[in-house]
């Protein structure tokens, strides 16, 4: 059994795809394509269902990708439709709904978010004009949730047949009928909600305030971070983990080289739980609080639009900066989200911009480990580094490569009070996902760095980089050691520098090599998959040139200051 | 036989309907010129159906074609899938005696045009086919009556329609939103047009119209075989509009937080589902810095949109 959930973008279906069905939630792509959607199981009375959460559109007439998919899957004969009305926004509800009545399936409509309307929407009279079941529903509440539980089981009983009105699908119908469904509501004064929605997306004082989500956010992720790795984990793992390892693993082997790579300086054992369990886990923990709040208050959409005039200069919209923001948690779903994008060029300026100027939160985590301890101002410096990094790329890259910028038409939705339910799963689901996919990797290339680094591979490669290293970089020879680890994993290139003893222009020097060094290898291979082999080796080449070069200088010029 | 259709008509049309965004932005014309010479949203979803109307029109034209050749079963033909038709369009156009009608795109049997005359009107007929005037001219001089119907070679895109009454307007011809606002801009006041829409089934198979969001005063029939005729009456209400359009005034011109009538909007269906369609309220709520976007609100639904686009929206 298989059921569709349509509806307009911003009209909080998610968050009913979500009440109905739990935990259970695979995102897909739609073959073919870059589109993704989301399915999961829910169940009424034993009756198990495939729901699945159509791309929001706002017509269905196949002018984007989005709509394309979601005409196909009408078309694909789903046992029933679900569709989601928008209380506040009728009017464009209702002419969707009239395309879903066109398609002849059994369809249910909802009417969510009735909670922000002044008044009662006719639903006895919508339903006898349409023909049609109508429930009304806040999905982020979960009231009405039962009834369309109730519903949904008619309809997997087949006891719900499609509607046999045949209304045009035009907006005079449309209008009109809004107009019988409408007849209850007052034009309702601006609440509080309003009011800030508003005055965070006007210049003034939208930009300021802006600035001070943005450094709250900076100071939520660092602070959250370090206090859970202090005063958390580290003594978790220092006083009663470690101790116990090194008691066990003394008690079975004596050989001096096997024991230094599983609990010596660079000991197996130690590092690859120290490092993904200590050092980027609270990060990642705090990285994806802080997104997923940002994403469901509504605020994304509105700092998206202050900064629109920016990205209008690197020929992109302001909507970019999404996919750059999910780069500071990891390169991979971030360029995966440029999918998005309509223009393969717009594609390939952001996903390079992400690769050089965006640490991902690993190797932010290992940054505040390295830095912060020395002074908070390097951190800070070190952020404004990263996004005149990632302006200065995307105009030159704007300029060299001229993509065609679609024309901003952008709703900025109503602001929400996140559910802290859904929050809560949202953020269970991302960390579970980062774990699975960093803790693994990163365990088995420290597994291998710690083979390198006691067999004497890596000093015999330090000995060979020595001239660019201490010459040009002005870095002690044994940093050589995370510019070759740092292929593999973007964090690699930071860590290593932690038991070095810098001074603070090695330290801010190293932290800019790292920043602009290659994307790891995961990234490497995302980007040939997206983009072809010949667009990910050109990346690979032009941030190894540049890490080096702007290294070099800064390094050069530091030292005749200092 | 030349096809209907140009193919090179397709592929630019293609290319237009693909994008996302269905308007163009040009620099040194006008912004106004875009709007006005294409007023009509054209929901046409023609990818994928190109070769459909290919194979389609090429059919009627084959059957006009022996009906002209064959003259009884052109008078058949005619009686069958005309007659009906335009008697009833002409009870909803109600013209008066003497005048003059252009038929456009009148194809190698021109029936339309035929039963016009009968009933004692002026009637060019005009078609861009060769071969279809060739036939056309044939059967009315084989005719054993004679109607004056005068037959030119002419694309509808390029006729002066400031002579005639009234237009015709076929369901096959190409780049029929041109024609429309051709036709609309320089018929003289009270001028009718004439065209039909497919409906049902058939709308999967030529361009529609959109009526919903027409701009002048029109009346609907429906017909058999799933079409219906459209019948729009030029008056002093779009000579308003027409001045309004000359005054340049667009969302830009607003001050923050003026509120205006929209009277013209690109045609994109992004834009018209957030609602900005003629007749709406549209607030001016701010512009963003360092050349960002406008954002504007209708019905209390914020929407940031470029200022290329907010140049094209027009109020009053």
């Amino acid at each position: 059994m298989r059921i569709l959930l349509v509806g307009p973008p911003n009209v909080g279906k998610s968050a009913l795809f979500n009440r109905l069905t739990g935990l259970n939630v695979d995102v897909a792509n739609y073959p073919g394509t870059t589109v993704e959607y989301k399915k999961g199981f829910a169940q009424v009375d034993g009756i198990k269902y495939e729901l699945i959460d159509v791309p929001g559109t706002y017509t269905l007439e196949s002018v984007n990708e989005a709509e394309k998919i979601a005409l196909e899957m009408l078309s694909s004969s789903p046992n029933g439709v679900i569709c989601v009305l928008d209380a506040k926004n009728l009017e464009n509800s209702i002419y969707l709904l009239l395309k879903v009545i066109e398609k002849n399936l059994p369809t249910i409509a909802v009417i969510n978010r009735v909670d922000l309307i002044d008044g009662t929407i006719d639903k006895l009279g919508l339903s006898e004009e349409l023909e049609i079941h109508i429930i009304e529903t806040v999905a982020i509440e979960g009231k009405g949730i039962p009834e369309l539980k109730q519903k949904i089981k008619e309809l997997l009983n087949d006891e719900i047949t499609p509607s046999k009105k045949k209304y045009n699908a035009n907006w005079k119908n449309a209008e009109e009928i809004e107009k019988i469904a409408s007849k209850n509501i007052n034009t309702k004064n601006e609440n509080w909600r309003d009011k800030w929605g508003n005055l965070l997306v006007k210049p003034l004082p939208g930009i300021p305030l802006a600035i001070l989500v943005m450094v709250l956010t900076f100071s939520f992720v660092v602070g959250v971070g370090l206090a859970l790795r202090r005063f958390i984990l580290l003594p978790l793992l220092m006083n009663l983990i470690f101790p116990q390892i090194i008691r066990i693993v003394e008690m079975f082997i004596v050989n001096q080289t096997l024991l230094n790579i599983l609990i010596g300086e660079y000991g197996f054992l130690i590092k690859s739980i120290e490092w993904p369990i200590g050092l980027v886990m609270p990060y990642i923990f705090s990285f994806y609080t802080a997104l997923s709040i940002l994403e469901d208050s509504g605020y994304l959409p509105r700092l998206a639009v202050l900064v629109d005039g920016i990205f209008k200069k690197m020929k992109l919209s302001g909507s970019h900066i999404i996919p750059i923001m999910l780069g500071y948690g990891c390169a991979v779903p971030a360029i995966m989200s440029t999918r998005t994008i309509d223009h393969k060029k717009s594609r390939i300026i952001v996903s390079s911009m992400i690769c050089l100027g965006v640490p991902c939160i690993a190797q932010s985590g290992a940054f505040i480990a390295l830095l912060a301890e020395h002074s908070i101002t390097l951190v800070a410096s070190l952020l404004i580094f990263s996004l005149f990094i990632v302006f200065i790329s995307g105009i030159i890259m704007g300029k060299l490569l001229k993509p065609i910028r679609t024309p901003t038409i952008q709703e900025v939705p109503d602001l929400l009070i996140p559910d802290f339910k859904i929050l809560g799963k949202k953020i269970w689901i991302r960390l579970k996902n980062a774990l699975y996919n960093e803790v693994f990797a990163m365990v088995l290339i420290i597994g291998v760095a710690s083979v390198l680094y006691e067999t004497g591979v890596l000093i015999y490669i330090g000995k060979a980089l020595e001239p660019l290293v201490i010459g040009w970089l002005g870095l002690p020879s044994e940093a050589s050691t995370p510019l070759i680890l740092g292929i593999f994993r973007r964090e690699l290139t930071v860590l290593p520098l932690l038991d070095m003893d810098l001074t603070t222009l090695q330290l801010f020097v190293a932290a800019i090599i790292a920043l602009l060094y290659v994307p790891c290898v995961a990234v490497l291979g995302i980007l040939g998959k997206e983009f072809g082999s010949r667009i990910s080796l050109i990346i690979l080449f032009m941030t190894i040139t540049i890490s080096f070069l702007i290294g070099g200088i800064v390094s050069q010029i530091g030292m005749i200051f200092l | 036989m030349g096809p209907l259709f140009s193919k090179t008509e397709f592929i630019c049309r293609e290319k237009n309907e693909d994008s996302s965004i269905n308007f163009s932005i040009n620099k040194n014309n006008s912004k106004m010129e875009s709007i006005r010479d294409n007023p009509y949203p054209s929901k046409i979803d023609i990818s994928k159906k190109t070769s459909l109307i290919f194979s389609s029109g090429n059919c009627v034209k084959f059957l006009e074609k022996l009906g002209c050749k064959v003259s009884p079963l052109g008078t058949l033909y005619s009686k069958i899938f005309y007659k009906s038709r335009v008697d009833s369009e002409i009870k909803l156009t109600d013209l008066n005696k003497n005048s003059n009608i252009l038929v456009v795109g009148s194809g190698p049997l021109p029936s339309t045009g035929i039963f016009l005359a009968r009933k004692g009107y002026n009637v060019t007929c005009a078609d861009k086919d060769d071969v279809a005037i060739k036939y056309a001219k044939k059967y009315l001089s084989n005719m054993k009556e004679d109607l004056g119907i005068i037959i030119v070679k002419e694309k509808g895109e390029n006729i002066d329609y400031s002579k005639y009454d009234a237009v015709w307007i076929a369901l096959h011809v190409s780049s029929k939103p041109e024609i429309l606002s051709k036709a609309l801009k320089e018929i003289k006041k009270g001028g009718k047009i004439i065209f039909r829409n497919p409906r049902g089934k058939l709308k999967k198979l030529y361009p529609n119209i959109d009526i919903s969001s027409f701009n002048e005063e029109h009346k609907v029939t429906k017909q058999s075989i799933e079409q219906e005729s459209i019948l729009i009456i030029k008056d002093n209400k779009s000579e308003k509009y027409n001045d309004k359009f000359d005054k340049n005034l667009c969302v830009c011109d607003l001050y923050c937080g003026q509120e205006a009538t929209i009277l013209g909007s690109p045609n994109n269906l992004t834009l018209n589902a957030l609602g900005m369609r003629r007749g709406k309220k549209i607030r001016f709520e701010s512009k963003q810095p360092f050349g960002g976007p406008f954002l504007v609100s209708i019905n209390g639904r914020r929407i940031a949109i470029d200022k290329e686009i907010a140049e094209m929206v027009l109020v009053g």
